[in-house]
């Protein structure tokens, strides 16, 4: 049994609410008041009201071996951002510590490292470098990096005139061939097309196989299923499953690990997704007979979504993105869609209905993102990604399954109306 | 431990003081300073149409205004021992590097924000990385104020190999202030309002467009308090021959020294707090 390459005990991380998001600076006014009012804190005067500190991480602690292939899930808030923002040394843990035993590349957001104004050439060898490789090591490995982002063309065109699609490829070309010992991948792949997840996934798949250890984050039930052996399920920032990651994933869709995938409550929680305009307050998803985030495929599923409109500027739509277990978008709906919603509403509480008929989505997993949007001007108020997920389950009667029991492909499942006449 | 062993252990923990191995990991992330500058230079003046030029533009034309407004008008003289459009071009280019250099820096981390969230490597390198760029633009002046020596026919004393040393002295003490500015910019955007107004003053007390003999000796105290007076004088008496200002320079330079390690202590503290922070 090899030593651990990553070891992290007791790690913790704290914001103090206010300071994780937004704008995190104050003014030196501030301070300095604060620094004024100091002795009379310590004289027991209360000046101040203390802020409670919130807990992104605590208490999480597990050992990965070299070569394991980790799967890190949870829904979102769970923890599973900060902790890799840890494991990548940008921010320091509040409390515990890990240990590395190898150099360790992250690839956390899309193009961090490039700069707009900068051509494809130029980005690589910048984000080699950021990234830790020398200019020697970058050149050995150039054409191969080009090769795998299918870049060529583009090679000296600025990549600010690149799609997402483009820069996404690029980064993770040049992460995967670092050649770290730990990799450490963030839902970026996301963006990138189905083709090239597929080959993302299969370059990840190499690197595992050649012994080195790759961590993973992703919605993607089901390429975290495919690539992983293990996996890790966080909850309100602490390790509520730990194991075989069919297990892991089992656990976290039927919601075994105490917190159910079809419902969140972000004021209980005490962060809340939030723009100048709107507050995102709650989401979730109910059906007649719901159970373990299993719907059944004859009936209807509705998506609640609770805000609230702080300033009436903008008309604020709703919507929702739909997300099949290959990451492709099955639907996007919106309430902007009817004239009536395309005013802007009084500040105020508002729930929002969603209906998707029954039989009408294929069998599997689905996950949703759940926006806040003004189509005009178009802005994105908040945008939660993966906030809810559901597995349809088609009970093989009155479905458009009829009586064949076979593989059934497709990314929706509705009934449709046939008629056969003779001619 | 050696670097580069692929078992060298990194431990993580919360933000604690600083060890010899962070010096070294700065080292060993020298390449990286060196394309960081190149990246500021290149991004700077690709979009700008006169490129380059910029670089000149800004110390001639301050040279011109500087020349009318205290050497015509109020009458700045003294025993310049050169003509005064090339003493104030010396001065300028030298303090140019200094105010560029403290001002690029300063922004530097903030205008980083998205590396700074993203990436992990020795964040002091982005604010060295912005000083070393200055140093570039130091060097086209630096280019042209010879080209004007000879066209003034002034003589060109050995000296004059000096001068560059003495830039980086200027670029030294941008550094040892960038270091503290940078990462208070992240925390309080203050420092982005008080900077130049601190910058535009401190041209006032620095020997940039009069000589430091003219002033008062009752004063000469309160000029020695200021290392890039020193390092102003110490540039041209480098490039105009004449006794350098040793016993001043090596002062000035041991404060700015003091001041750049507690700075890059204390920088190294609480750059880890940075992500946290935009």
């Amino acid at each position: 049994m090899s030593r651990a390459i990553i070891v992290a005990r007791g790690l913790g991380k704290s914001y103090r609410l206010g300071e994780a998001k937004g704008p995190g600076y104050g003014s030196l006014r501030e301070s300095l008041a604060n620094f004024a009012a100091a002795p009379a804190r310590l004289a027991g005067l209360r000046s101040r009201k203390q802020r409670d500190p919130f807990w992104a991480l605590r208490d999480v602690s597990f050992e990965i071996a070299p070569g394991e292939v980790v799967g890190i899930i949870g829904r979102n808030g769970a923890g599973k951002s900060t902790l890799l923002k840890i494991l990548s040394r940008i921010t320091a843990p509040t409390e515990g510590e890990v240990r590395l035993r190898g150099k360790l590349a992250a690839l956390l957001e899309v193009g961090a490292g490039f700069h707009p104004e900068l051509t494809g050439r130029e980005n690589v060898f910048l984000n080699g470098s950021i990234m830790g490789m020398s200019q020697s090591e970058v050149r050995a490995r150039f054409d191969e990096i080009v090769a795998f982002a299918e870049v060529e063309r583009f090679l000296d065109t600025a990549v600010k005139h690149y799609s997402t699609g483009m820069r996404v490829r690029l980064a993770f070309a040049v992460a995967a061939h670092l050649q770290p010992e730990i990799l450490v991948v963030d839902e970026v792949l996301a963006v990138g097309d189905a083709s090239f997840q597929r080959k993302s996934l299969g370059k990840m798949q190499g690197i595992a196989s050649s012994g080195r250890t790759v961590l993973f984050v992703s919605h993607n039930l089901a390429a975290i299923t495919r690539l992983c052996s293990r996996g890790l399920l966080l909850s309100q920032g602490r390790v509520v499953a730990d194991g075989p990651v069919s297990q892991v994933v089992s656990a976290y869709v039927s919601g075994e690990a105490g917190e159910t995938p079809v419902a969140i409550d972000f004021e209980k929680r005490g962060k809340v997704p939030a723009s100048e305009d709107v507050r995102l307050l709650a989401a979730r998803v109910s059906s007649e007979g719901l159970e373990d985030a299993k719907v059944d495929i004859r009936k209807e599923v509705r998506i609640e979504i609770d805000f609230e409109v702080l300033q009436g500027r903008y008309a604020l739509n709703p919507n929702v993105h739909v997300f099949n277990e290959e990451s492709l978008c099955v639907f996007i709906s919106s309430d902007a869609s009817q004239v009536e919603h395309q005013r802007p509403r009084k500040p105020g509480r508002y729930r929002a209905t969603m209906e998707i008929p029954g039989n009408f989505l294929a069998e599997g997993i689905f996950s949703l993102d759940v926006a806040i949007s003004t189509m005009d001007p178009v802005i994105v108020h908040v945008h939660e990604r993966g906030l809810l997920s559901f597995h349809v389950q088609d009970a093989a009667e009155g479905t458009a399954r009829g009586n064949y029991a076979g593989p059934y492909p497709g990314a929706v499942r509705p009934i449709l109306r046939w008629r056969t006449e003779p001619l | 431990m050696e670097s580069g062993d692929p078992t060298a252990e990194v431990v993580l923990r919360p933000v604690t003081a600083l060890s010899f191995r962070d010096l070294a990991e700065v080292w060993r992330h020298r390449e990286l300073l060196w394309i960081l500058a190149l990246r500021d230079v290149r991004v700077r003046y690709k979009q700008a149409a006169l490129g380059a030029a910029w670089a000149l533009l800004q110390p001639l034309a301050q040279m011109v205004i500087f020349t009318l407004l205290f050497h015509r008008l109020a009458g700045i003289d003294g025993d310049l021992g050169v003509p005064y459009p090339v003493f104030c071009f010396s001065g300028l280019t030298v303090w140019l590097l200094f105010a560029g250099g403290l001002t690029r820096s300063s922004e530097s981390l903030v205008e980083s924000a998205n590396l700074v969230t993203k990436v992990y490597f020795p964040r002091v390198i982005v604010p060295l990385a912005a000083t070393v760029a200055a140093l570039l633009d130091f060097a086209v002046a630096f280019a042209l104020l010879l080209v004007m020596m000879l066209g003034y026919r002034l003589p060109i004393h050995a000296t004059i190999l000096l001068a560059p040393v003495i830039g980086a002295c200027a670029a030294l003490c941008a550094i040892a202030l960038g270091l503290w500015t940078s990462a208070l910019n992240m925390k309080y955007r203050d420092v982005r309002y008080a900077l130049p107004f601190f910058i535009q003053l401190l041209i006032y007390l620095s020997p940039v467009f009069y000589p430091s003999s003219l002033i008062p000796p009752r004063y000469r105290l309160l000029i020695a308090l200021n290392p890039m007076a020193a390092v102003i004088d110490s540039f041209r008496a480098a490039l105009f021959g004449g006794p350098l200002p040793l016993e001043r320079l090596a002062f000035g330079l041991l404060f700015v020294l003091a001041v750049a390690l507690v700075g890059f202590l204390w920088f190294r503290r609480v750059e880890r707090t940075f992500a946290d922070q935009v």
